[in-house]
């Protein structure tokens, strides 16, 4: 079910007369959460409905671990084997699912292994898996790690026998609706915390109503225009390109792809904030990112957060000496590219990430931040990062490397043209996401801040009144969220 | 509150004023968009809205740079030559609406095609909500996308200014469409649609031609021989512009497609093979 749809208006509605109707009691705040549960469900299903049992199986074994090592926490005993046992299931469903077909690609070659290379293949890929996966081994994590807030009223309701309130608790921090999708992937010790009831005068209206806003026209207008001519790049449209159209294209799933994926996480945050949960902010202005490391600190914030905290850590993170962190941040990166798709161009990209941390930290490491604040010498950093990391989007836009490679020959041998069609698209939608960074840039960096945030404070309604009606007169085709795939 | 109703009222009248705009004819409609899906919905709509069209031009983008205020005003013309599209969808369409133009035009460049991959897409729009709604919910309609304007402006002027006004040079005039005699290969036409929606048209009373239309002299090899069969089949004429006069005196604006000036003079052509009493 697609954020931008008919059917799910009417769901958000329904939900939210129905969430606000509860009256105030002891049990508000679980039937709240109950009924939120049955939504996500409900709204997970609605894709492919068989899907919903893998949900179900999953909810019901991260509850039944997280219950084992509690009760073996409160025994005093080591909950390391339920610990074990419950990262080892979460991870066996997202290698079945997700990564059998790869597995039987790469290791089961030749005409015998036909039968089961084709199987696997056509084993499907639940949509969110990545996401709520990845957010059940942080609620056994956290568990395992003692984290007494956050967590803590998991414990609580184990020791007090009240087993379908830990259990909602459970099921509503896996399948919320809103991030359940494409993230932001969410910690337990900062949702769980959350849960409880809530009243309409308690909710942050204008900032959830911002936040859908701004969603809904980084993806509608943005995103799903640019993917008209994203789309095209491809065999064998490309042999028809010339150079500047290639270039063109590249640039402009950059921009889609940002405003595809925080459109979609904002939007998740002000649909969370309609019903009382915060959730965390997963775009912190990438392309104004003057390095790779900054880069990753503001892009998908929530997936970098996670791997640094239950990947980067464990590993030992800067901890054992530097050749020893330059291999934890390619191997952090490296799994962190695999996790966004079954392929070896998602790994090979996340891997190309992880050289470049590697080497900006072993060339720069504090000399960056050290430089004396040079406004053009920033700008050139910033410029050449986004032309890396656009660059590397290519692995995204094009997993099959025959067909990047093909791209890279066509880039290099064909003339010079750029097709009209494809330049107003890209100048015209793409724009939006080059103002949104100016804004952060005018208020942060520029001199007279204060100035322009206070003009952008002044005008701040005639913008969105212009996105609202953007969104009403001239969005592109719905498309699913690029994201949906990982 | 007071921000939001700030949004809210400046959104409304912003789409309400164009709205106006569009209804007092300040601005004019899109007649390209800048994605293929747009500029095809664009078509598509019109189409669905003008059931009573007269003529209808059925192909691909080369048939859909004919211009419809170049044919006579009374005979309506709606264009239905779609990006990446095929005269077999556009058929389809006008049975399955129960649009009885009077005259059809049928681009040959692409009767080979049957299907496009764009097709399921299409589709999926043609059921769409916004779709079925955009006859009476205006802002709805892709013509009336504010972008999607400023694009056809813009495209209009470029391609207008890289043609030129000056004549095509186009020598000969087809004074009637080119009856063809020998038969065609019947085998070509197995297990196409577009014979048996042409002849049903044909059975509604159309008139329908195929038009073979000037292209940059790319190769149509096996376009003619289907034009050919198809001809056979149904009786229905083929106006060979093509073949008949030199490719290089029209112009093109991307080696391909007809410069503004050019296709006005292939809907002349046509039009005069349609109505050959028809005066200048």
């Amino acid at each position: 079910m697609l954020f931008n749809s008919w059917v799910f208006l009417c769901l958000l509605l329904v939900t939210l007369a129905g969430y606000y109707a509860i009256p105030r009691g002891a049990w508000k705040g679980r039937i709240q959460a109950l009924l939120l549960t049955a939504v996500s469900f409900f709204f997970y299903a609605w894709e492919n409905p068989p899907l919903v049992l893998l949900l179900a199986v999953s909810v019901t074994g991260n509850a039944g671990f997280a219950y084992g090592m509690i009760h073996r926490i409160l025994g005093g005993r080591s909950p390391r084997a339920f610990l074990t046992g419950g990262i080892l299931f979460n991870l066996a469903l997202l290698g079945f699912f997700k990564y059998a077909g790869l597995f039987a690609e790469t290791f089961f070659r030749g005409a015998v292994f036909e039968a089961p290379r084709y199987w696997f293949g056509s084993i499907p890929l639940p949509i969110g898996i990545s996401f709520y996966t990845f957010q059940a081994i942080s609620l056994l994590a956290d568990l395992r790690t003692g984290r007494k807030t956050g967590v803590e009223s998991l414990i609580r309701d184990v020791q007090n026998r009240s087993f379908l309130r830990f259990t909602t608790k459970v099921a509503f921090f896996i399948s919320f609706f809103p991030q359940l999708i494409a993230g932001p992937i969410v910690k337990a010790h900062d949702f769980i915390c959350q849960i409880g009831p809530r009243h309409p005068g308690q909710i942050r209206w204008d900032s959830a109503l911002r936040q859908l806003l701004l969603g809904y026209f980084l993806k509608m207008y943005v995103a799903d225009n640019l993917k008209e001519i994203t789309s095209l790049l491809g065999t064998p449209n490309m042999e028809f390109m010339a150079k500047g159209d290639l270039v063109c294209i590249l640039y402009a799933y950059s921009f889609q792809i940002f405003a595809d994926f925080a459109g979609y996480s904002l939007i998740a945050l002000g649909l969370a904030g309609m019903f009382g949960y915060a959730l965390p902010v997963n775009f912190h202005f990438p392309y104004m990112a003057a390095s790779v490391t900054d880069f990753w600190r503001r892009w998908h914030v929530s997936l970098s957060s996670w791997l640094r905290e239950y990947l980067y850590f464990p590993l030992g993170g800067n901890r054992k000496g530097e050749r020893r962190t330059y291999l934890n941040l390619f191997i952090v990166m490296f799994l962190g590219g695999l996790w966004h798709g079954a392929a070896w161009s998602y790994a090979i990209w996340g891997g190309a990430h992880g050289v470049l941390l590697a080497v900006e930290r072993r060339l720069f490491r504090g000399s960056l931040e050290a430089m004396p604040e040079n406004r053009w010498w920033r700008f050139l950093r910033i410029g050449l990062v986004f032309h890396v990391v656009s660059a590397l989007w290519l692995l995204f836009l094009m997993p099959d490397f025959a067909q990047a490679r093909r791209y890279v020959e066509l880039l290099l041998t064909k003339g010079w043209d750029i097709k009209f069609q494809f330049l107003f698209v890209f100048l015209v939608y793409g724009t939006p996401v080059i103002l949104y960074h100016l804004v952060y840039y005018l208020e942060n960096m520029a001199r007279a801040a204060e100035r322009w945030k206070g003009l952008r404070q002044r005008w701040e309604w005639a913008a969105y009144a212009l996105m609202l009606a953007l969104i009403f007169t001239n969005s592109g085709s719905p498309g699913r969220f690029i994201y949906f795939q990982f | 509150m007071r921000f939001w109703i700030r949004v809210f009222t400046a959104a409304g009248l912003l789409v309400v004023g164009l709205q106006v705009l569009f209804a007092l004819e300040w601005l004019p409609v899109a007649t390209f968009a800048e994605s293929n899906l747009t500029n095809n919905e664009v078509r598509l709509q019109k189409l669905y809205r003008n059931r009573d069209a007269g003529l209808v031009v059925l192909g691909s983008s080369l048939a859909g740079r004919l211009p419809e205020l170049a044919f006579p005003e009374e005979w309506k013309a709606v264009n239905l030559g779609l990006d990446g599209g095929n005269p077999a969808f556009g058929a389809g369409l006008l049975l399955r609406w129960n649009v009885e133009p009077a005259m059809v035009v049928v681009e040959g460049n692409s009767i080979a095609k049957e299907r496009s991959g764009n097709d399921p897409v299409l589709e999926e729009r043609i059921r769409s909500l916004t779709f079925r709604r955009s006859p009476w919910m205006a802002p709805w309609r892709a013509e009336r996308r504010p972008l999607s304007v400023l694009y056809s402006w813009l495209k209009t002027r470029k391609d207008e200014a890289v043609a030129g006004n000056g004549e095509t040079g186009a020598g000969a005039r087809l004074t009637a469409a080119v009856m063809v005699t020998q038969p065609g290969d019947e085998e070509l036409l197995e297990g196409r649609m577009i014979p048996e929606r042409l002849q049903a048209l044909r059975d509604e009373g159309a008139e329908v031609l195929i038009l073979m239309a000037p292209d940059g002299g790319a190769s149509r090899s096996e376009e003619y021989r289907v034009a050919r069969a198809v001809s056979a089949r149904t009786g229905i004429p083929v106006l060979d512009v093509k073949g008949k006069l030199d490719e290089e005196s029209f112009r093109y604006t991307d080696g391909l497609h007809l410069s503004p000036p050019s296709a006005r003079r292939v809907v002349k052509l046509i039009a005069e093979a349609l109505d050959p009493h028809r005066s200048e």
